[in-house]
């Protein structure tokens, strides 16, 4: 579907892959931010589980954002006539998602870990610092993997824009010149 | 739980997909690293999602 020589398939696909990578970018370094907070015991209670409540929020958007990236992906490369198999960024691309994909299962276990605790620590449990301490060690783990995905994600976009291809015919790349609509016509 | 679902579907089809799928252009073209890696980084990946998505399956 065209309107105006733009291919509204295309760049739906196009945009919705390219926001959801900022998304990402944006959405890591908050979790980076809120954490300081949520493991830090000298915080009122409170504001820290006000602030964990917020990170697993955004860490389950970040999920949806994580698994939705490779269909759109794949139904991109096909809208846009890129071989999955044999093209050499792609694949360079694809191997930087995996090691995103080993990353989000190494973090699996970690996430929910400081809100159960923070609860638990507000519902009265005896081992607070025994909770604190596991808050902390959790999140000290977590944090050098959500920096690796954070400039995991970063590479794959900028292999992305690197190699961002004008359709054949076209001068622009995300809609034909008025010239060439009227040829089509 | 439709998140676990998401979360262990897509990375069973998708990385057996792309597993399989960089396996077989390395057999059909040769060596290449990158291929490599993807085949064993995405079948991994799928192998170790396999059983928790039976697991899920027939938990219900």
């Amino acid at each position: 579907m065209e309107i105006g020589g733009v291919n509204l398939l295309d760049i739906s696909f196009r945009g919705v892959h390219a926001l959801m990578a900022a998304a990402w970018l944006l959405f890591d370094f908050i979790v980076f931010w809120l954490h300081f907070q949520i493991k830090n015991p000298d915080y009122p209670l409170d504001a820290r589980i006000e602030r964990a409540k917020v990170m697993h929020g955004i860490d389950t958007v970040v999920a949806y954002i994580f698994l939705l990236m490779l269909p759109t992906g794949v139904i991109l490369c096909f809208i846009t006539d890129t071989p999955i198999f044999t093209t050499a960024w792609l694949s360079w691309k694809h191997l930087l998602y995996g090691l995103i994909i080993v990353d989000a299962l190494y973090l699996l276990p970690i996430s929910g870990t400081a809100l159960r605790n923070l609860k638990a620590i507000k519902d009265g449990a005896e081992n607070v610092d025994e909770l604190n301490q596991e808050i902390k060690r959790k999140m000290n783990q977590a944090m050098p993997a959500v920096w690796l995905v954070w400039i995991l994600v970063f590479a794959a976009s900028l292999i992305s824009v690197l190699n961002l291809k004008v359709p054949k015919g076209q001068e622009y790349i995300f809609r034909k010149t008025e010239a060439a609509v009227e040829m089509k016509k | 739980m439709f998140l676990i679902w998401l979360l262990w579907l897509t990375i069973v089809i998708g990385g057996f997909y792309l597993g399989i799928g960089y396996a077989l252009q390395m057999y059909q073209s040769g060596f290449e690293i990158s291929l490599l890696l993807n085949a064993l980084i995405y079948c991994g990946c799928a192998m170790f999602a396999f059983p928790k998505l039976v697991k899920l399956a027939f938990k219900r």
